[in-house]
């Protein structure tokens, strides 16, 4: 029984005020990872060391055997464990600690929808041969996800469809994989990812996950996790992008002084990393939620993913404006962090609408 | 991670019933009008009250006037009091200074206060902030110099909160050079000599500006060691930056006693979004930009109460200054009445918020401070500006 005391004031939902004073919300919040969380952490932070990759695998945003080295990471199968409930599926923290990492050296692999796209399939795994499901888990088929519903076996614009064996998309007939028959050809864009136009004509139903009302649910909520595990990258890279800043700032001199000595210098890379502070708390509540069947998780991640795309966009810019025109140039490091805060960010749909599905959601509530 | 929500027990959902209802009885209509006047920060009545029943130190030993609360129970209190509006400036700086009072006064000021402070008989108002500056506190003219077995204390003081309500006025002077030379002491009140001027804000606060001039004050009221004035108050400024409860399951972010004014204005909003209609007769519930606007706030008001250190106490201040703005901005005129008025939004709590909002980025250190914390942390150089303003010529 909630024990609300301004009845007149009272929403279900833990993000407005009225929750956050009533009685039956009082939690705990502790943040710390767990020592196999940070041990995982230390892993991916080993693997992915540098950014060389993100250079060498461009323009098409994909190094094949990096992939199948991360795959022995345990991604996508640890984002995707069998939960206590019969259908529930555990792993989102791994998942954006793995994601965090990804992004805090452009990592060039498709390891977020990977780890997206393992989960909606575990979610309905009663609806795949095991040779699929298995093939899937270890990471040996690459599976894109199409972000926008398919009308009509119509063509659109895929993120990883250039590298990509399967396609998971929303149709007319419900959640679907489906394999790709025929080559995509990758269509360059700023983000550094391998997209490309699926013609899905070019495609052959695998199996059917779920359908009707099911299936946009199903949809929905794996965009939601698309766009969260995209910002918790994105607040990786804009960290990463952030020490880029710093170290120059310290380094830098103007008129016998470091630039970072300049509170007009050091004072934006303070709001960059409050912004990313911020993302990766956000980012970690809501893959709390996720994992334990809270009933506002996915309400929360769409605040995550939100503040953490729309802040690293203004924080990786900031930091590449600290480098003056150095930080303009292709060879400057930030420059792979800027131009991913912005093409990631839009892979999973336009971060906008997440603020009116908020709004809406709060609106609705009993 | 662990956010689980706490199972309450039955004696706790009992405390919880209990302390809703003492909290509505205590705070009337009546106080809360005379909170709007007055802006002091303290009622007597409430106070007292509180302090009988050991809910002003909840934490504390029954022995010592408190209630023996565990964790819980001291979250139970505190949430009761917020929801109920009490007014709590001076029973926070009462808190803070006590820190200093503990471990730095002569054992027999500190017994002769400790009852006083809980049972709301003893009250403390900080006296750091002067006219010529603010967040540089070491920066202290006001001076004390030695007069016989006491001290002679001359100087002028500045947004001295809750003075006319205290009993002790927790004060920072100056008896050396530099840093080493402040000392800190606890000035019992009324005192000759002490004289407090009202300054009112737009955010419905009083504060005062205050004069010191000849005020006696014995040695047994100095705090700690002559010259240890900086570290004397380190206490309280340390609890002021990083806690925000007595209990381990306080807000995680010392930037939420300022956010939920945004959470409050939040809600507001949404209950008059889910009736409005513009002129034209659509539904601001069904206008995008207005859900646009309650998506960006409650994202807003997440990352404010969940941000740890310095961040937190950046965002729940600016935060709260932007997202009650635009709630203002896409609701409209209504927005702006005020409480008393019958077209005004829940009882005018949006303009209230914004003019309160204001405030927040400056109080016990503006956010600017946290800033530079914030660039330190990250190895960033102290500042400075370069010795020469012209460019460098070089032959």
């Amino acid at each position: 029984m909630a024990l609300t005391f301004d009845q007149t004031q009272q929403t279900d939902f833990d993000l407005s005020a009225a929750k956050l004073l009533a009685f039956d919300e009082i939690r705990k919040a502790d943040f710390d990872l767990s020592d196999e969380q940070v041990a995982l952490r230390e892993v991916a932070r080993k693997i992915l060391h540098s950014t060389a990759r993100a250079r060498a695998a461009a323009p098409l945003g994909h190094d094949a055997e990096f992939w199948q080295n991360l795959t022995r990471l345990g991604i996508p199968a640890l984002a995707a464990e069998n939960g206590e409930d019969a259908d529930s599926v555990v792993g989102m923290a791994e998942a954006a600690i793995l994601a965090q990492e990804i992004g805090r050296t452009a990592a060039p692999a498709p390891a977020i929808s990977a780890m997206v796209a393992a989960r909606a399939i575990a979610r309905a795994r009663t609806f795949l041969s095991s040779e699929v499901y298995e093939a899937v888990l270890a990471g040996e088929s690459v599976i894109a996800i199409a972000p926008v519903r398919v009308e009509n076996g119509a063509q659109s614009l895929v993120p990883d469809a250039a590298i990509a064996d399967y396609v998971l998309a929303l149709t007319d007939d419900g959640l679907e994989l489906r394999k790709l028959t025929a080559s995509v050809e990758p269509v360059p864009n700023h983000g550094g990812i391998p997209l490309g136009r699926v013609n899905f004509q070019d495609t052959v139903r695998v199996a059917v996950l779920s359908t009707g009302p099911a299936a946009s649910n199903a949809f929905d909520q794996l965009m939601v996790e698309w766009r969260l595990l995209i910002g918790a990258a994105l607040n990786g890279a804009t960290a990463a992008a952030l020490t880029l800043a710093v170290d120059f700032a310290k380094t830098r001199e103007t008129r016998g002084i470091p630039i970072g000595a300049l509170q007009g210098i050091s004072f934006p890379l303070a709001d960059t990393e409050v912004g990313v502070h911020a993302g990766d708390r956000l980012t970690m509540r809501a893959a709390w939620a996720i994992d334990h069947g809270e009933p506002d998780a996915l309400l929360r991640a769409r605040v995550a993913a939100a503040w953490s795309i729309e802040h690293s966009a203004i924080g990786t810019s900031v930091a590449a404006h600290t480098q003056g025109g150095l930080g303009f140039t292709t060879e400057a490091d930030v420059s792979l962090f800027v131009l991913r805060a912005k093409g990631w960010g839009l892979i999973a749909g336009r971060p906008s609408d997440d603020y009116r599905a908020i709004g809406s959601a709060l609106l609705t509530a009993e | 991670m662990d956010f689980s929500r706490i199972d309450l027990t039955d004696m706790q959902r009992a405390l919880a019933a209990e302390a809703t209802a003492v909290f509505r009885d205590l705070v009337t209509e009546d106080v809360l009008a005379q909170e709007r006047e007055t802006g002091d920060g303290f009622n007597e009545t409430v106070h007292r009250e509180l302090g009988a029943r050991g809910w002003l130190v909840p934490h504390w030993p029954v022995e010592q006037g408190g209630a023996g609360f565990g964790d819980v129970e001291q979250r139970i209190i505190e949430l009761a009091r917020i929801n109920a509006r009490t007014p709590w400036i001076t029973a926070n700086t009462t808190r803070m200074a006590w820190v200093a009072v503990e471990q730095h006064a002569r054992p027999d000021v500190r017994d002769e206060l400790r009852p006083g402070v809980a049972d709301g008989s003893v009250r403390f108002a900080l006296g750091y902030t002067e006219p010529h500056g603010g967040s540089d506190i070491a920066d202290v003219r006001t001076r004390a110099e030695r007069d016989g077995d006491g001290w002679r204390i001359n100087g002028s003081k500045v947004f001295i909160t809750g003075i006319q309500q205290a009993t002790h006025l927790f004060l920072l002077a100056r008896t050396g050079t530099g840093r080493a030379g402040l000392t800190m002491f606890l000035v019992p009140l009324p005192a000759d000599g002490v004289e407090a001027y009202p300054i009112r804000t737009y955010g419905d606060e009083r504060t005062n500006s205050v004069f010191l001039d000849n005020v006696q004050v014995d040695d047994r009221w100095r705090l700690g060691e002559v010259g240890a004035g900086w570290t004397v108050l380190s206490g309280p400024l340390q609890e002021e930056h990083t806690r925000t409860s007595t209990s381990s399951l306080g807000d995680p972010s010392i930037g939420t006693r300022y956010a939920r004014t945004l959470g409050r204005a939040l809600d507001a909003a949404l209950l008059y979004v889910r009736e409005a209609r513009h002129p034209d007769g659509s539904a601001l519930s069904e206008d995008p930009v207005v859900l646009d606007a309650l998506g960006r706030v409650a994202t807003m008001l997440q990352a404010a109460v969940l941000a740890g250190g310095p961040s937190g106490r950046i965002l729940g201040a600016e935060m709260t200054v932007q997202g009650v703005g635009l709630l203002i901005d896409v609701i409209g005129l209504p927005a702006l009445v005020a409480h008393g008025q019958s077209e005004a939004i829940s009882d005018g709590v949006l303009e209230a918020a914004y003019r309160q909002a204001q405030g927040m980025s400056v109080y016990g250190g503006t956010t600017d401070v946290f800033r530079a914390m914030i660039a330190t942390e990250l190895g960033l150089p102290r500042p400075r500006y370069p010795d020469r303003i012209s460019p460098t010529i070089t032959a």
